[in-house]
């Protein structure tokens, strides 16, 4: 009899029907939005405690920030209108005028002082964003009263990038309810703003005084943490929006009358080399076969949708990408011969701390484990909690000889970001390598894009001829559709003023 | 039970029929338990050496046939995500659950008897501090510790083993206990008390071959739930790493593939479902068998 | 007056063993907890986010209390947690112990529906199978239940949803939003403890059915139906509320598998969403009221059993 339960749910893969049922109660009201979130932001909308993802999926309906970076990589103008440079370390930046917070406030260049003081100097034990985000930012000063000076302690030629990551908050509000009750009834000039934030589920409605004004009445972002419930959800046409769903979803969605769209995540997928003493991973050869060992081409075609190959550490929107430069070609003899000439002709074992958040990671990971196994390289996956992990990638204390890494290169769109967990100038690094090191220190301090070019040119071919990884692929975001238009993202960030309901 | 106890020390018949379940009205059924089991016993040994090449079978992939459907070229079950082939690693991955099982079940039985026979052959308050201990244990929500602990401590054959073996002792100090007494009663065993036999001597020869009987149908039973419990815990994502073909890791698996490949579901829910029936049948023939014995000592 | 006093004196001892029972268990309990959590290493690190620089870990260490010595952080442990007080959650950064009491009615509910459907598949197919009608679907029906036992909970569930949530639309299976978002969780979780009870019932009642009173009730020409129901079920019901008593701390289990599969916003998802996320505040406080809850739930179900079944009474004070 169970059989029979069985073969019933498993024969058969028709159509699923289309039944066009209006979406159930909550979202009665015509013109909102429903989107499955993978994850709301942990700290609400505490700006000092949080960047990132999952915090930037939410916070742009509500919160505006002082630029953007478009899908191109180039810094584009948002809450400011253009920046000068008044020296190498000094910024004027030009505020837009008429913009109001929700409340009515004004946002102006003593807005954003406020802001950089409180979120900088300010409220806290720790700053956590500036560390990671502002951490070369001294300071803010008001000219006029919509132009802001910023000095950086050092030149800093990203800084415009940085600010497209900072919010301002309105002073007197702030100040009223004080930063924990702020988090939780936030104010911002965004296109919409909060009205209630629950467990699980966040409610926003128009902003009246929005500069950007939407086209909807409101968004209500819902979490659903399994990416499975997530597909069901809109498969059962109660969320509008499902964001991060797996390529494998692509057909069977489609099929079934949801646009499946992919979005460039601006993270690419590696496999960190961490040299120890007496490791195999001494080695340069080895670190070169274990390159050549894997098949990328049927990894990205089967399991990823057709993802683009990395080439380089980075992905193709950063600056100083070079697209001349081709992937490692899929060798397994040229890799067990590099094996043989490093001393190693009947492979060795490795330790791989892996992160797998979802099933596609999973499958990547073991398809790459399975194609070292090829050439005699026996690989142990790991797996290890993304605390734990991101724990480890602080303190440089990993177990094993490798870990898995989708580093991003956002919100920056620089090599930057990735390299300051690889340089030697860290407490532990996985392994040093001091001449890239050295070059990629003295280009952060750059200020002339071309010779900044140039330095990253060079750095990427020692990087070829020196692995610090195993390159992978890049990320694409998988998100399903219906009954919207206009879902327009730039680097992850989706332009919820434009959104509308079909 | 304790109905069918009663009745037989009031002399009152009860007829073989009744007194045993429904089930047992099969007459072919110990011939097919036998044959399960040893099947079985067979697949965990072939699992567990490596006999048959069965590793590299299962773990021979082609990308391009991905989450095939059961009987497509020659694929019984099927294909996983990565073009295994889903039968092959079904029995392939046989070892984990079971040694993972079985090493929490001896070490909740080691637990379990030792406490017991301390409680047994010791003062008493020994027996009390032992059954203060019992409900202390059975009262821990258990897969809550275990999921804190495998959790914490890291994901591991050994620490799965024991986060579950370390809540499910209990049952067998309950019955070493009970039955434990019952022996330590018996006349001979008072006679060699008597002659100054050392307690060892008596536990070792008296009261473990006289509790064998129902230890064996408690470790029969504390199994089953023991194989749900280990699959249980590696189905939330704490038990063996990644790619290791454990049945509980496969069904999560095949969970996440569920709308696509709904019959990965088959697999390991049938084996899972296989082994833990045929333990508890096995469980349950013992108990028919030790009712049995006790029925014809008493009469 | 002497009785009275008496009478009062026992009550009070009862009460104090049952708070002693309690505290001990809360101990232990937490003691574990205490210790499992500093073996992962440097909580600070965690706690630090992004920033890694030493300053910053010092700053942390400081704010929680991390550099004091051991057994300092253990006393001030056991004194917040005696108020129930697990600090604040490193996740969300709200009270670890209010983030899980929100949570906690709908892990109740779950519970209590599982429950009743539990009681409501088994005990009608218990009864029938107990009695002696329709012996080939009884026979049927028994291989099926006896399979369904082995059948762990999850593997269920992963088919219900497959059936009736992605090809047919019945059921939704996101969290518990919708109105019948509760039946399928239910019915999972009564799926864990519902084959056992039913043949534990259908023993009970097939034994029943041979008492003496039974007997006499088919001699003055009773139907059939009329013996089962009015004279062998309410017996056999007695000899398995004991095992309806365990099986009310096994829901535990049920329900966080039952709550990660279906996404419901329990306690038990909470759970492992925190083990995952390393965030030991809200481990702690699940941990302890979870312990505190089955503890009172086991303490109701034994009293409640006692006074439907004065014989269990009996037999536990001998």
């Amino acid at each position: 009899m169970l059989l029979s339960v069985l073969l019933l749910g498993a024969c058969d893969r028709d159509q699923v029907q289309v039944d066009g049922a209006p979406l159930p109660a909550g979202s009665s009201e015509p013109r909102i939005a429903r989107v499955a979130m993978r994850r709301l932001p942990p700290a609400f909308a505490d700006i000092a405690a949080h960047s990132g993802q999952p915090s930037i999926d939410i916070w742009p309906a509500f919160f505006d920030a002082l630029t953007f970076i478009d899908n191109e990589g180039q810094t584009q103008p948002w809450l400011t209108t253009g920046w000068t440079l008044v020296d190498d370390r000094t910024w004027h930046f030009k505020l837009r005028e008429g913009v109001k917070f929700s409340n009515g406030e004004p946002f102006d260049a003593r807005a954003v002082q406020s802001s950089v003081d409180n979120v900088l100097f300010g409220y806290g034990a720790t700053n956590l964003v500036r560390n990671s985000l502002l951490p070369t930012v001294a300071g803010a000063r008001i000219v006029d009263s919509h132009t802001i000076e910023i000095t950086t302690y050092a030149p800093d030629p990203l800084l415009p990038r940085r600010l497209a990551q900072f919010y301002p908050l309105p002073p007197e509000y702030f100040a009223k309810v004080g930063p924990r009750e702020f988090a939780r009834k936030p104010v911002g000039t965004g296109p919409f703003m909060v009205t209630d934030w629950g467990v699980g589920i966040v409610r926003t409605r128009v902003n009246p005084h929005a500069w950007n004004p939407p086209r909807l009445a409101g968004v209500d972002f819902v979490e659903i943490p399994d990416m499975t419930a997530r597909r069901q959800a809109i498969e059962s046409r109660q969320v509008h929006i499902a964001q991060y769903l797996s390529p494998d979803d692509i057909v069977d969605l489609g099929a079934a009358g949801i646009r499946m769209i992919q979005v460039a995540e601006p993270r690419s997928r590696l496999m960190v080399f961490i040299v120890k003493e007496g490791s195999p991973l001494k080695s340069v050869l080895v670190r070169r076969a274990l390159n050549h060992a894997v098949n990328r081409k049927d990894i990205v075609k089967y399991l990823l949708a057709d993802a683009p190959i990395s080439t380089q550490l980075g992905i193709r929107a950063m600056e100083g990408f070079d697209p001349r430069i081709e992937p490692v070609t899929y060798d397994p003899a040229l890799a067990r011969r590099l094996l043989a000439q490093a001393g190693y002709p009947k492979g060795f074992k490795l330790d791989v701390d892996t992160l797998a958040s979802t099933n596609t990671d999973r499958l990547v990971f073991e398809a790459v484990a399975a194609d070292l196994q090829d050439i005699g390289v026996e690989v142990t996956l790991n797996t290890v909690e993304f605390e734990r992990w991101r724990a480890n990638l602080l303190t440089g204390n990993w177990k094993g000889d490798m870990y898995t890494w989708a580093t991003g290169i956002g919100p920056l769109f620089d090599i930057s970001r990735i390299w300051q967990y690889l340089s030697c100038d860290r407490a532990k690094p996985p392994f040093c390598q001091r001449e890239v090191s050295d070059l990629i220190n003295a280009r952060s301090v750059e200020m002339d894009p071309q010779r900044r070019a140039q330095m990253m040119a060079t750095a990427n071919q020692m990087l070829l001829d020196d692995p610090p990884a195993i390159l992978l692929h890049e990320l694409m975001a998988v998100t399903g559709l219906i009954g919207v238009k206009d879902y327009d993202v730039q680097n992850l960030i989706v332009r919820w003023d434009r959104l509308d309901l079909e | 039970m304790s109905q069918v106890r009663d009745a037989a020390a009031n002399g009152r018949a009860i007829a073989p029929a009744v007194a045993r379940r429904p089930i047992a009205e099969w007459p072919w059924r110990r011939i097919i338990i036998v044959v399960a089991g040893v099947l079985t016993a067979l697949l965990v040994l072939a699992s567990v050496s490596g006999w048959g090449g069965l590793d590299e079978l299962a773990s021979r992939r082609d990308l391009s046939r991905r989450l095939l459907p059961p009987g497509a070229e020659g694929h019984l079950l099927g294909t996983d995500g990565l073009g295994r082939d889903t039968l092959m690693r079904l029995l392939a991955g046989t070892r984990y659950t079971f040694i993972i099982a079985a090493l929490a079940t001896l070490i909740a039985g080691s637990i379990g008897i030792g406490l017991g026979l301390l409680a047994v052959v010791g003062p008493a308050w020994v027996r009390a501090l032992v059954g203060r201990l019992v409900d202390l244990t059975i009262a821990f929500p258990s897969l809550v510790l275990a999921i804190v602990m495998v959790g914490i401590l890291g994901r591991g054959n050994l620490t799965l083993a024991i986060a579950l073996g370390v809540f499910y002792w209990p049952s067998f100090t309950r019955v070493t206990l009970a039955q434990g007494r019952g022996v330590e009663v018996l006349q001979y065993v008072s006679a060699a008390r008597l002659f100054g036999v050392s307690r060892l001597r008596i536990i070792l020869f008296h009261i473990l071959p006289g509790i064998a009987p129902t230890i064996s149908v408690v470790t029969a039973f504390q199994f089953a739930s023991l194989l749900i419990s280990t699959a249980g815990l590696s189905f939330l994502g704490l038990g063996p790493g990644l790619g290791v073909p454990e049945w509980g890791s496969m069904l999560a698996e095949a969970r996440a593939e569920m709308t696509r490949a709904p019959w990965l579901l088959i697999g390991p829910g049938l084996a899972i479902a296989w082994t833990v029936v045929l333990a508890n049948l096995i469980g349950d023939e013992l108990a028919a068998g030790t009712r049995a014995n006790r029925r014809s000592a008493d009469s | 007056m002497a009785a009275f006093v008496d009478r009062g004196l026992s009550v009070l001892k009862s009460t104090g063993l049952l708070s002693l029972q309690l505290v001990s268990l809360l101990l232990v309990t937490v003691t574990l907890l205490f210790f499992l959590v500093r073996l992962t290493g440097d909580p600070a690190v965690v706690l630090s986010g992004e920033s890694g620089d030493l300053d910053a870990l010092a700053l942390l260490r400081t704010k929680y209390g991390l550099d004091q010595p051991l057994y300092v952080q253990y006393f001030s442990f056991l004194a917040n947690a005696a108020q129930l007080d697990f600090g604040v959650s490193w996740v969300e950064g709200r009270d670890a112990i209010a983030i899980v009491w929100q949570r906690i009615p709908s892990t109740l509910f779950l519970a209590a529906t599982g429950m009743a459907m539990n009681l409501a598949i088994s005990i009608p197919l218990g009864t029938f199978l107990g009695t002696q009608l329709a012996p080939r679907m009884r026979k049927a029906l028994d291989v099926f239940i006896f399979v369904m036992q082995g059948v762990p909970g999850y593997v269920v569930a992963l088919f219900l949803i497959q059936l009736l949530v992605v090809k047919y639309h019945f059921f939704p299976s996101v969290g518990n939003e919708s109105g019948l978002s509760w039946v399928l969780p239910s019915l999972t979780v009564a799926s864990f403890l519902a084959p056992k009870l039913a043949r534990v019932i259908a023993v009970n009642v097939s034994e029943a059915m041979q008492e003496d009173y039974v007997v006499m009730a088919r001699a003055q020409g009773a139907r059939y139906s009329t013996q089962v129901i009015r004279h062998a079920f309410p017996n056999a019901i007695l000899g398995a509320t004991a095992l309806i008593g365990t099986q009310v701390a096994g829901l535990v289990n049920g329900i966080i598998i039952t709550e990660t599969i279906f996404g419901w916003p329990g306690v038990g998802r909470l759970l492992l969403d925190s083990v995952l996320l390393l965030d030991f505040p809200v481990v702690q406080a699940v941990v302890v009221l979870t312990t505190i809850m089955v503890f009172m739930v086991n303490w109701g179900t034994d009293r409640v059993i006692e006074i439907i079944d004065p014989r269990l009474k009996r037999e536990a004070r001998a």
